[in-house]
C-alpha cells in the first residue's frame, strides 16, 4: 500500500464532494488497496440509499392548514405594537444581577417585609369606641365633645390638617405644645393631628369620628411620644377613621376619669 | 413600492433575505413566500428527525411562529435564512424529542465496536435479499436509530445536501465538528444497515444490492410506513 487508506476521502468521493484532483487520487488508491475498493463501493451504496430515502420523501410538505394558521398569526403579531425592549432590558437585569447583588437584593427585600409586618401590626385597629357621629364630618359634633376648630371645618382640599402646614411637620405636630415626649394631660385640647404613614386621603372619600379611650403606651402605635411613667393610663381620643376603616387623624379628647382619681 | 402593492404580487424572484427584511417590515406576503418556499425543507427536516408527522407539523408551526417573533434575532453574517431556519427547527425537534422522552437511541458500544472490527462477510446475503421499499424504509429507521447529533448531519448533509458550512451554522459547531460526525455516522449506518456496525471496509457486494434496490424504489410513496423503530 503506497499510501495511507484515505477513509474520510472516499466518503467525500461517494458523496460527490471531492475535488477532481483529489477524486483521482482517491480513485488511483482504490484501485490498487481491496479494503479502500470495498470502502467505496460501500459509502457510494449507501449514498444511492440516502439518496432514495430523501428522494421518496421529497414530497413531503406541511398541511396546507398551518399556511392559514401562521399567516393570523402574523397579522397578530403585526398588529401588536413591538414591546419596548422588555427583553433587553430583562437581559441587562439578568447580566447585572450577580450572586452578591442577589444576595443583597434578598436581603433588603427581607427588610422590606419586616418593615411592613411591623407597620401592618403596630397600624391602629379600628377603636372599640363610641362613634360620636352618626355621619360625615361635616356634621357638627355632638355636644359631648369638646369645643373644636377643625373638626367643624375641615381643610377645604379635604387633607386633614395639611392644608395649613407643611406634610413633614403635621404628621406628628400637636397644636398644643404639652412638655415634650408627653401626650396631652387631662382636659387639654387639641387639633387633629395626621398619623404618620397614612396615604393621601380626603375627607370627601368619606370618614367618620370615632371617640375611644385607650392606653396612653397605644400612642406608640401611632407614631406619637409617650411618658413611660404614665404608659398605663387610660385617655380619650378622637379619631378620624376613613371608609376603609383606617385612623387617618388623632385628636387627645382628654383623660379618663379613673377611679382612683376620683378617689384622690 | 406600498403595501398594498406588493401584497399583490408575489416577489419569486427576491432572496430569502430581501423576504425576510420585507417581514420584519410587516409585509404579510413576503412572510407568506419565505414560507412556501421553506416549509417543505423544514417539514421534511423535522420528519426525518423526529420520525412523525405530528412532531413535524408542529416543530414547522413553531419553527415559523419563532421567525415571526424572533425574527429580528437574525444576523446575516451567522449564515444563510435558510440555515437559521434549519437552527430553530432543530432546537424545537430536540425539545420535542426531550420532552416525548422518546427512546433514545443508544450510542454504539464497545460491543458494537468490536463486532465493527469482526466478520463483515456474514451479512451480505442478508442485506442483498432486501429490496425495494422495505429497503428503503430499512434506511429511514437506520437514519433514525442514530443518536440525534449524528442524525441531524445526515439529515442535513445527505438528505439535504446542504454544505457543510451551512450545516455548522445550523447546528452551531465548527465545520470539523460537522465532517467528523457525517463520517461516523456513515459508519453507524452501514453497520445498522448490515444488521451489525460496519468496519470501515468491505460489505461493497451487499450495499451495492442495496443501492440498485433503492434506486430502482426511489419513487416510492410515503404514507403508510411505520412511524420509527
Amino acid at each position: 500500500m503506497e499510501r495511507h487508506c484515505p477513509e474520510d476521502e472516499i466518503v467525500e468521493l461517494a458523496r460527490g464532494r471531492l475535488d477532481p484532483d483529489a477524486r483521482q487520487a482517491v480513485v488511483a488508491h482504490a484501485r490498487e488497496c481491496r479494503d479502500c475498493a470495498a470502502l467505496l463501493a460501500g459509502e457510494e451504496a449507501l449514498a444511492a440509499g440516502l439518496r432514495a430515502l430523501a428522494a421518496g420523501q421529497q414530497a413531503e410538505q406541511a398541511p396546507p392548514a398551518l399556511e392559514a394558521a401562521l399567516g393570523m398569526a402574523f397579522r397578530e403579531r403585526a398588529a401588536k405594537p413591538e414591546p419596548v425592549g422588555a427583553r433587553a432590558v430583562a437581559r441587562v437585569l439578568i447580566s447585572l444581577v450577580t450572586w452578591r447583588r442577589a444576595a443583597a437584593m434578598a436581603a433588603a427585600s427581607l427588610a422590606l417585609v419586616a418593615c411592613l409586618l411591623l407597620w401592618w401590626r403596630a397600624r391602629p385597629a379600628a377603636p372599640q369606641g363610641q362613634d360620636v357621629t352618626a355621619g360625615p364630618l361635616t356634621r357638627p359634633l355632638p355636644q359631648a365633645a369638646p369645643p373644636q376648630r377643625s373638626a367643624e371645618a375641615p381643610p377645604a382640599t379635604g387633607k386633614v390638617a395639611q392644608a395649613r402646614r407643611p406634610a413633614r411637620s403635621a404628621s406628628k405636630r400637636r397644636i398644643t405644645k404639652p412638655p415634650a415626649g408627653e401626650a396631652p394631660q387631662a382636659g387639654a385640647e387639641s387639633e387633629f393631628v395626621v398619623l404618620p404613614g397614612t396615604p393621601p386621603w380626603a375627607l370627601q372619600d368619606g370618614a367618620r369620628l370615632v371617640r375611644a379611650t385607650m392606653p396612653r403606651s397605644a400612642l406608640v402605635s401611632f407614631g406619637l411620644p409617650v411618658n413611660a411613667e404614665r404608659a398605663g393610663q387610660p385617655i380619650r381620643v378622637d379619631l378620624i377613621l376613613s371608609e376603609d376603616g383606617v385612623a387617618r387623624a388623632i385628636r387627645f379628647a382628654g383623660q379618663v376619669e379613673t377611679q382612683e382619681r376620683r378617689r384622690r | 413600492m406600498t403595501g398594498d402593492q406588493r401584497n399583490s404580487m408575489e416577489p419569486p424572484e427576491q432572496s430569502d433575505q430581501e423576504l425576510l427584511r420585507l417581514t420584519l417590515e410587516g409585509d404579510e406576503a413576503a412572510f407568506t413566500a419565505l414560507y412556501r418556499r421553506r416549509q417543505g425543507a423544514i417539514f421534511r427536516f423535522a420528519l426525518q428527525m423526529g420520525g412523525s408527522r405530528a412532531v413535524a407539523e408542529d416543530v414547522t408551526q413553531e419553527t415559523f411562529l419563532t421567525l415571526i417573533q424572533e425574527a429580528r434575532r437574525y444576523d446575516p453574517a451567522r449564515g444563510s435564512v435558510a440555515a437559521y431556519l434549519y437552527g430553530i427547527a432543530r432546537n424545537h425537534v430536540l425539545r420535542r424529542l426531550d420532552s416525548e422522552r422518546a427512546p433514545a437511541p443508544l450510542e454504539p458500544s464497545d460491543n458494537d465496536q468490536g463486532a465493527e472490527a469482526a466478520g463483515l462477510a456474514a451479512g451480505d446475503d442478508l442485506l442483498g435479499s432486501l429490496l425495494g421499499r422495505e429497503q428503503v424504509e430499512r434506511v429511514r429507521a437506520a437514519v433514525l436509530a442514530l443518536p440525534a447529533r449524528y442524525r441531524e448531519v445526515v439529515v442535513l448533509c445527505d438528505l439535504h445536501e446542504i454544505d457543510y458550512a451551512e450545516a455548522a451554522r445550523a447546528l452551531g459547531c465548527p465545520i470539523g465538528t460537522v465532517r467528523s460526525r457525517l463520517h461516523r455516522a456513515h459508519r453507524m449506518l452501514a453497520g445498522k444497515l448490515a444488521g451489525r456496525p460496519r468496519a470501515g471496509f468491505c460489505q461493497s457486494q451487499s450495499l451495492a444490492a442495496l443501492a440498485a434496490a433503492q434506486v430502482a424504489d426511489s419513487d416510492m410513496p410515503v404514507e403508510g410506513r411505520s412511524g420509527g423503530l
